[in-house]
């Protein structure tokens, strides 16, 4: 197996975009990953897209080919990657793969979700049916529900209270003050945050991210190609995916997950790193708990402290560890089968100093992301090194 | 060709009898509730569906405000996840509980069935 990197991305601008097709906004992100990585479009030997449900939000099945055919590369191949909300870092997965084992040199691995269109029931709808249809969603779940149970447990047995939640959502939106990409880029107070629309107790509205339209996209080469490329770069130093039970109640710990236990150790050796060689992480939190979880089981905080470390300010964009500099999922949107590129996007304009002055990181050598589907089923893992 | 285990029909017709129905291993005898066609114990296909007596205790749960189309007449409801007595299994389902009565951490629950669409049955929780 060979080593890869990525040597462009692009990022459509994350919100409410209106009339548009997911095939549109990828085009859009694939170009600029393109141009980025002054790749032509001959040079390109394979797509892998991620996408939830172009089915449900846009009636389109099939989509893949829809990619090439609107890049004007009509005849190369053309993959949907679905994997609920971890689609998008699994087509990245996919992509290294294709490249690592030497039967690609050349790949683009996109992602994106136009959600918008349709009624918030109905996206709730949709999300829910990536939970276990038989035994969760036909009985009323949703993936606010879900994640809800997970903060009552996780505040029963450990104290994780609504404001560490709320100091997560608040963290977000300052960080996604200076992203230009982000589809809420303002700052909230804590009183906004903690006394919002109950959406499913204890959950409130700003402790959920939003519904988005959006589409990223990175380019996928060899190292040895990518490290004597003049241009921006990042090694891939891992990449890991983990499954378990479709049910929540399946598992025999909902506090955590055990999938990013498994994700992350694989990752950390298959870098040859451990955690505290992280300087900073882009994580799942497409609710709050879910960011408190996920450094908890990454190994960043011992289990049970990740409410607190988010209080004493040391996942923010000056403490020691940088979690969701972006705004995360939360402040910068979740367009779902986009989510996974874009916090891989952010990692890498990160470590080649390339976001706004504002919130650029300084001293960083490796990033991490971790991307999740359902309810934890699928958790996907990377980890990149900076290649200037 | 290797015969289909149907663990969920199996599972649906248990409901609309009133009662929940989990697999037995008859090499290892572990229980799983819902059934599986495969033990995830021990990987032995050799397994027997068994009734179990549907107590248990309420570990989480939340009350859920916006809810999928069908659901939104029932809005807000409490849906939890339901630890069985037996072999610590876990099931979700709605919480019925009289008024005036809050869930609770451990609170005993035992199975009740309601009617469903077109004559089936839904499984629910209610106060033991």
């Amino acid at each position: 197996m060979r080593e890869v990197g990525i040597i462009g991305v692009g990022h459509t601008k994350f919100g409410a975009l209106g009339r548009v097709t997911s095939r549109e906004l990828i085009v859009s992100a694939a170009s600029e990953a393109m141009e980025m990585s002054q790749k032509g479009r001959d040079d390109i030997d394979a797509i892998y897209v991620g996408q939830l449900s172009p089915d449900i939000f846009e009636h389109q099945m099939h989509a893949a080919p829809g990619i090439p055919d609107y890049l004007g590369l009509a005849n190369t191949p053309s993959t949907r990657v679905e994997a609920a909300c971890a689609s998008g870092a699994l087509s990245v997965m996919q992509g290294a793969i294709a490249v690592a084992s030497g039967f690609y040199d050349t790949v683009l691995s996109a992602g994106a979700e136009k959600m918008t269109s349709l009624p918030t029931s109905h996206v709730t709808e949709a999300l829910a049916m990536c939970s276990d249809n038989e035994y969760e969603a036909n009985l009323g779940i949703t993936f606010p529900g879900a994640f809800a149970m997970m903060a009552r447990a996780h505040e029963i047995q450990f104290g994780t209270n609504a404001e560490m939640r709320a100091s997560v959502a608040v963290k977000a939106h300052k960080n996604a003050v200076h992203n230009k990409l982000a589809q809420f880029p303002k700052e909230i107070t804590m009183e906004k945050a903690m006394h919002s629309l109950m959406i499913a107790d204890p959950l409130t509205l700003y402790d959920c991210s939003p519904i988005t339209d959006g589409a990223a996209a990175v380019m996928i080469v060899p190292w040895e190609e990518a490290k004597k490329f003049d241009g921006p770069k990042v090694k891939i130093k891992a990449f890991s995916q983990a499954s378990d039970t479709m049910a929540l109640h399946d598992r025999a710990d909902i506090t955590g997950f055990d999938t990013t236990k498994i994700a992350g150790r694989k990752a950390y050796k298959m870098a040859g790193l451990t955690p505290k060689d992280i300087d900073f992480v882009e994580v799942h939190d497409c609710f709050t708990i879910a960011e408190i979880i996920a450094t908890e089981d990454l190994g960043f905080f011992e289990k049970g402290k990740g409410g607190y470390a988010v209080i004493d300010g040391e996942t923010a964009r000056d403490g020691h560890l940088p979690v969701n500099n972006s705004g995360g999922l939360k402040a910068k949107g979740h367009p779902i089968g986009a989510t996974g590129v874009s916090q891989i996007a952010e990692v890498f304009k990160q470590l080649n100093d390339m976001v706004e002055p504002e919130r650029q990181l300084k001293d960083i050598n490796f990033g991490m992301t971790q991307n999740l589907g359902g309810s934890g089923s699928t958790i996907v893992a990377h980890i990149f090194e900076r290649g200037n | 060709m290797k015969e289909v285990v149907k663990v969920v029909k199996a599972y649906e017709e248990a409901i609309n009898q009133n009662r929940i129905i989990g697999s037995i291993c008859n090499s290892c005898n572990e229980l799983a509730v819902p059934p599986r066609p495969i033990c995830k114990k021990c990987g032995s296909e050799d397994i027997d569906f068994t009734t179990v007596n549907g107590k248990g205790k309420l570990i989480t749960w939340t009350t859920i405000h916006i809810a999928p189309p069908s659901y939104v007449d029932k809005v807000p409801y409490i849906l939890g996840i339901v630890e069985l007595e037996e072999n610590s299994q876990r099931l979700t389902g709605m919480v019925v509980l009289p008024d005036g009565m809050e869930a609770a951490y451990k609170m005993d629950l035992v199975a009740g069935f309601e009617e469903a669409e077109e004559g089936a049955r839904r499984l629910r929780w209610v106060p033991a």
